[in-house]
C-alpha cells in the first residue's frame, strides 16, 4: 500500500515539475501525455506485447527445463560436470549481442527461433546453477543415512535431494523468469524480428527513432508491468511452495 | 574389551588407520564390539570421534588396517547432533523412510512406527511436521527413527550436546532403558565426561591429535546396568577428570576437556 502512494507521489511530482518547468515533450513528456498515448496505441501494443509474451515465455520454459536437465545431470555425473558443465559457464560470460548475428544466419528462414534461442542463452545459467547448487544442499546428516542403507540414486533424488533443492530450483526460476523477458526485448533489439511480427523492442526502437517521447514512455510500461507480474506471480509460486514444503526460502542463506 | 560367552561380536577394527591427504587423522586403532556395550568416544573437537563412526559403520574406509563388521550395515543406526528430520514429512513419515529405504523392515510398518512412537512418548505426535515439535521432541523422534529398522549397533554422534539439561537427561534416561531392554550396542561421541560416565560402562580418551590417550572399562567384566549410585559415579567422574587433565598434559597443553 505505502509503495502504491510512493509511486502515486512520483507521478504527481512528475506531472507538476514537467508544466511548471514547461518541459519539452521531447525530452520528458507529462505521466497524461504517456497515459493518453497508453491509450491510444493500445491495440498495437498489445499486439507486440503478445509477440514479445510468447518469447519471454518460450525462453522461459525452455531455461526451466533445459537448466533443470544440465544442472542435474552435473550433480549426478562427475564425467558430466568436469567436461561438460564448465562450457555452460561461457552462456553466463558471453554477451548475447556477439551471439546474435550468428543465430540470425543459422535460423535465417526463421526469426523466431532465432529470438528464442538468444532470449534462452540469456536466462539459463540461473536455472542451471541453482539447480547444481540446490542439489548439493541436502542435510549432511541424512546424507549419511542414506549412504549406510544404500539408497539407489533415485531414491535419494525424490525423497532427500530434489526437495532440498526447491528453495533454489524456485530462486533460480525467479532470476530466470525475469531474465527471460530481459532476452527477449534485447534479443528483439538486435536482431529485429525479420518484419514479421512486431514485439515491444520495435515500438520502442520505431518511438525513439521518432523522438516520440510519450509512446516510447507507453511501451516502457507494458515492458515493466510485464516484468512485474512475472516477478510478483513467480515469488508468489515460490512462497508456496516452500511453505507448503516447510522448507526455508534459499535467499535467506544464499543473500 | 571384556565380552562374556553370550554377547555376540558386532564390530572389529584392527589397527585402523585414515589418512586424508598428508594428515594422519586415525591412527592404528582398536576396538571389539560386541552386543550389549556401552562404549563413549571421549574427545575434543577435530579429534576424529566422528570420523571413527564413519570407519565403524562403513561409510569410510580406512586406508590402512580394517573393519570387521559381523552384522549387516541393515543393523545399525545414527543418531546426530542435529535431529536431521526431513521437514515436509509428519514424524510418522519420517519414521517410515527407514522402511522405504530398508526394504525388509517395510513389514507392518505403520505398527512398529506407532510403537516406537509410543516407547519415546510421541504416540500423538505422528501427523506433527517437525516445525511444529520442541527441540527435545525432535531429538526423540530422532531416536525413534534410529530404531524403525531393530537395530544392533546405534552410533550416537554427540546427540545431547543441543539440548538442555532437562532434555538431554530425559533423552539419556530414555536411551538407557532401552539399552537395558535389548542388547542393542551404542558407541556415544562426547567430549563431556559426566555424560560418558552416565551413559558408558567404557570410555576411550582422545587426544586433539587423533591418538588413543586411554582406555578406561568400568564394567569390570561385567555388563552392567547403569551406574549404581550417586557416589560411585561422582568417584568416576573425579578420576576420569584427574586422569584426563593429566594425560592431556603430558601430550598438549592447549585446550582442556570439559566436564
Amino acid at each position: 500500500m505505502r509503495s502504491v502512494v510512493v509511486v502515486l507521489a512520483i507521478i504527481a511530482i512528475w506531472e507538476l515539475a514537467c508544466r511548471l518547468f514547461s518541459l519539452p515533450s521531447w525530452l520528458l513528456p507529462t505521466p497524461s501525455a504517456v497515459a493518453l498515448a497508453l491509450a491510444k496505441d493500445f491495440g498495437p501494443l498489445m499486439h507486440s506485447f503478445l509477440f514479445t509474451f510468447k518469447l519471454t515465455l518460450g525462453a522461459f520454459a525452455l531455461a526451466l527445463v533445459s537448466g533443470f536437465v544440465i544442472g542435474l545431470l552435473a550433480h549426478l555425473s562427475r564425467g558430466f560436470r568436469q567436461s561438460v558443465f564448465p562450457f555452460t559457464i561461457l552462456l553466463q560470460t558471453t554477451p548475447v549481442v556477439s551471439i546474435a548475428p550468428l543465430l540470425i544466419i543459422w535460423f535465417r528462414n526463421n526469426a523466431f527461433m532465432a529470438l528464442l534461442t538468444c532470449a534462452w542463452l540469456v536466462c539459463v545459467y540461473p536455472m542451471i546453477s541453482s539447480t547444481l547448487a540446490g542439489l548439493g544442499k541436502s542435510d549432511t546428516n541424512l546424507q549419511r543415512i542414506f549412504t549406510l542403507y544404500k539408497a539407489s540414486v533415485w531414491k535419494r533424488l525424490w525423497h532427500l535431494e530434489l526437495p532440498s533443492a526447491l528453495p533454489y530450483i524456485l530462486n533460480g526460476l525467479r532470476i530466470s523468469g525475469g531474465l527471460a523477458l530481459v532476452g527477449a526485448v534485447g534479443a528483439e533489439f538486435v536482431a529485429g524480428t525479420g518484419g514479421q511480427e512486431l514485439g515491444l523492442a520495435y515500438r520502442l526502437l520505431m518511438a525513439a527513432y521518432n523522438q516520440e517521447t510519450a509512446r516510447l514512455f507507453a511501451v516502457l510500461v507494458v515492458v515493466s508491468c510485464f516484468g512485474l507480474v512475472i516477478h510478483v506471480l513467480l515469488s508468489w509460486l515460490e512462497s508456496q511452495v516452500l511453505r507448503r514444503l516447510r522448507l526455508k526460502d534459499s535467499s535467506a542463506t544464499t543473500g | 574389551m571384556s565380552a562374556t560367552a553370550t554377547r555376540q561380536m558386532l564390530v572389529e577394527c584392527e589397527s585402523v588407520g585414515l589418512r586424508f591427504a598428508s594428515r594422519e587423522v586415525i591412527k592404528s586403532f582398536n576396538l571389539q564390539v560386541s552386543s550389549g556395550d556401552r562404549i563413549a568416544f571421549l574427545g575434543p573437537s577435530g579429534c576424529g570421534k566422528s570420523t571413527l563412526l564413519n570407519l565403524i559403520s562403513g561409510l569410510l574406509s580406512p586406508t590402512s588396517g580394517r573393519v570387521n563388521r559381523i552384522l549387516e550395515a541393515e543393523k545399525i543406526s545414527f543418531v546426530f547432533q542435529e535431529p536431521s528430520l526431513i521437514p515436509w514429512k509428519t514424524v510418522s513419515e519420517n519414521l517410515g523412510l527407514v522402511g522405504d529405504l530398508i526394504p525388509q523392515t517395510t513389514s507392518s510398518m505403520g505398527e512398529t512406527i506407532l510403537s516406537l512412537l509410543n516407547r519415546v512418548g510421541l504416540a500423538d505426535r505422528g501427523n506433527s511436521y517437525p516445525d511444529e515439535l520442541s527441540g527435545g521432541m525432535k531429538m526423540r523422534v530422532a531416536l525413534a527413527r534410529a530404531l524403525v529398522n531393530s537395530p544392533r549397533l546405534i552410533l550416537l554422534d554427540e546427540p545431547f550436546s543441543a539440548l538442555d539439561d532437562v532434555t538431554r537427561t530425559r533423552l539419556q534416561d530414555d536411551i538407557l532403558a532401552l539399552q537395558r531392554e535389548s542388547a542393542i550396542a551404542y558407541i556415544l561421541v562426547t567430549h563431556n565426561i559426566e555424560e560418558a560416565v552416565r551413559m558408558c560402562d567404557r570410555i576411550l580418551v582422545f587426544s586433539r591429535f587423533g591418538g588413543l590417550l586411554k582406555d578406561y572399562d568400568f564394567s569390570s567384566g561385567v555388563a552392567t546396568k547403569s551406574i549404581d549410585s550417586a557416589q560411585q559415579h561422582s568417584e568416576r567422574v573425579q578420576k576420569l577428570r584427574d586422569e584426563v587433565r593429566q594425560a592431556w598434559s603430558d601430550v598438549s597443553t592447549e585446550g582442556v576437556l570439559r566436564a
